[in-house]
């Protein structure tokens, strides 16, 4: 499963941009990974969502999932983001930050 | 019509809000009371959103608390309770790495020291904003209405930020490679909570110039909030915002500079402060809300020019032009040229027309690029 992860905004507004693949990533994560994405079915969420109203220092998210079965780019913030989806950015973030360290 | 140009909806009184805003009316009929909503918000919801976006919006926006907020209206609601100006209310939660809000109550107003350093940094934060904002503005809480202050620390994992949701401050403990925890920063507890001030009296829709405003205020009483707090004067203070908040592994000293905007952090990992300082390097993006936190640099910069060119403590003169205009005169479509025109206007009421203080106000905003004239202010009023 390949995934292009981008986060800007937050209070910080530092962009963070990385390519990852799950065929590089060790066992242990690589399934963690598939379990998180398992949950979020992303496949069948909307290819946006944004709160009615932006709020402030709110992280943004633009996601690009593609594996077997096809690709789906999703766009969307904390403030309109359900709790699975999260969870999934927060570990492509940890993942992306590890894979920025590593080049 | 209240003096924000907000709409009075009444589903039980017949009056001109509700004949125009029948379908709202509808769409609101379980409320049982009235509500005030701005127009850029009601326009949206009413265009774009189906009924489930409009119930969410009235979650995200705290309806009822934003009422608290209108002084127009107050009259209405003379039996709301209020706390009295000097009741500081502090309550602190702990999501314990978790994504529910508020969370655990762990430290409450008045209870003892916690162990957890992040607990006892949101509850003194806090508690020195709320006295900042008192004693220099005699401002009781965000809402000016005793409102308590609620914070959330130890929110999601490695989660690198910190932000206002319309109800409370939130902070997370950050990766432990690029960023420390949130609270560390007495300026990013005051940065949050002044989202709050804002959402009460001016309502800045977090977009391109009236985002960067939104932001700009909120970077300006955080940092004064600082300099109060170590009795620093403009010329002492550091100027930065999230100064400590970088690991040691990262080339920055903070994240932003009013003082030299641009400046705050060059390293490979994160790469450069991209902040402006003048009108001239405005960056026009659609990241970022259209860049808030970038372009925010530029009144930033103005505010610290104000401050030095007037001497002594920040909060005393340009602090107090920059807090009334927050209050009387920002809209929430207000851009730069508009906001520099209301602050030269409160200055001039505040020290007088012509003042030594007033022209200041104008050469400050000149130097980071933003001119302006009467006309701009009559725009800024009128152009909602």
């Amino acid at each position: 499963m390949r995934i292009r992860f981008e986060r800007s905004g937050g209070f910080a507004n530092i962009p963070l941009r990385a390519q990852l693949d799950s065929a590089e990533m060790p066992t242990e994560r690589a399934e963690k990974l598939k379990g998180l994405v398992e949950t979020v079915r992303p496949f069948d969420q909307p290819a946006e969502a944004h709160g009615p109203v932006a709020m402030p220092d709110q992280f943004h998210y633009e996601v690009t999932i593609e594996d077997a079965a096809g690709k789906h780019s999703i766009r969307t913030s904390d403030d309109a983001a359900s709790d699975d989806l999260k969870l999934l950015f927060d570990f492509l973030g940890a993942e992306a930050v590890r894979k920025l360290r590593n080049r | 019509m209240d003096g924000h140009g907000g709409l009075i909806l009444d589903h039980t009184a017949n009056s001109p809000g509700y004949l125009e805003n029948k379908t709202m009316c509808n769409e609101l009929s379980k409320l049982s009371r009235c509500y005030i909503i701005p127009p850029i918000i009601l326009e949206h919801i009413s265009q774009k959103g189906n009924d489930k976006q409009k119930a969410m919006a009235y979650e995200a926006l705290n309806v009822s608390a934003q009422v608290r907020g209108q002084r127009e209206v107050l009259t209405t609601f003379a039996a709301l309770a209020t706390t009295p100006t000097g009741t500081k209310r502090r309550t602190i939660y702990d999501a314990q790495h978790g994504l529910t809000l508020p969370g655990k109550l762990v430290r409450s107003e008045g209870s003892k020291k916690s162990k957890d350093i992040a607990i006892n940094e949101a509850y003194d934060g806090s508690g020195k904003t709320y006295d900042f904002y008192l004693s220099q503005f005699q401002r009781n809480s965000i809402d000016d209405r005793g409102m308590r202050l609620d914070s959330t620390v130890h929110y999601r994992r490695n989660f690198n930020n910190a932000f206002w949701n319309g109800q409370q401050m939130v902070y997370g403990d950050g990766d432990g490679d690029i960023f420390e925890h949130f609270t560390k920063s007495l300026d990013v507890i005051g940065h949050e909570l002044t989202h709050g001030v804002t959402q009460y009296e001016a309502g800045l829709v977090y977009q391109d110039q009236p985002g960067a405003l939104n932001e700009h205020f909120s970077d300006v009483f955080g940092s004064l909030v600082k300099q109060y707090s170590r009795k620093q004067t403009a010329k002492q203070a550091d100027w930065l915002i999230g100064e400590g908040l970088f690991t040691k592994d990262i080339q920055g000293i903070a994240l932003r500079s009013m003082k030299a905007p641009g400046t705050a952090y060059n390293d490979p990992l994160i790469g450069k402060d991209p902040q402006p300082g003048h009108m001239k390097h405005y960056v026009k993006t659609t990241a970022d809300n259209g860049g808030v936190h970038i372009n925010s640099g530029i009144p930033n910069k103005a505010f610290y020019e104000l401050a030095i060119a007037m001497g002594g403590n920040s909060w005393e003169k340009a602090g107090r032009i920059w807090y009334r205009t927050l209050c009387d005169k920002i809209q929430p479509l207000t851009k730069f040229a508009e906001c520099a025109a209301m602050t030269f206007e409160v200055a001039g009421t505040l020290f007088g027309q012509g003042s030594t203080e007033q022209k200041a106000v104008r050469a400050a905003w000149t130097a980071v690029g933003v001119t302006f004239t009467a006309t701009a202010l009559a725009a800024g009023a009128g152009g909602r």
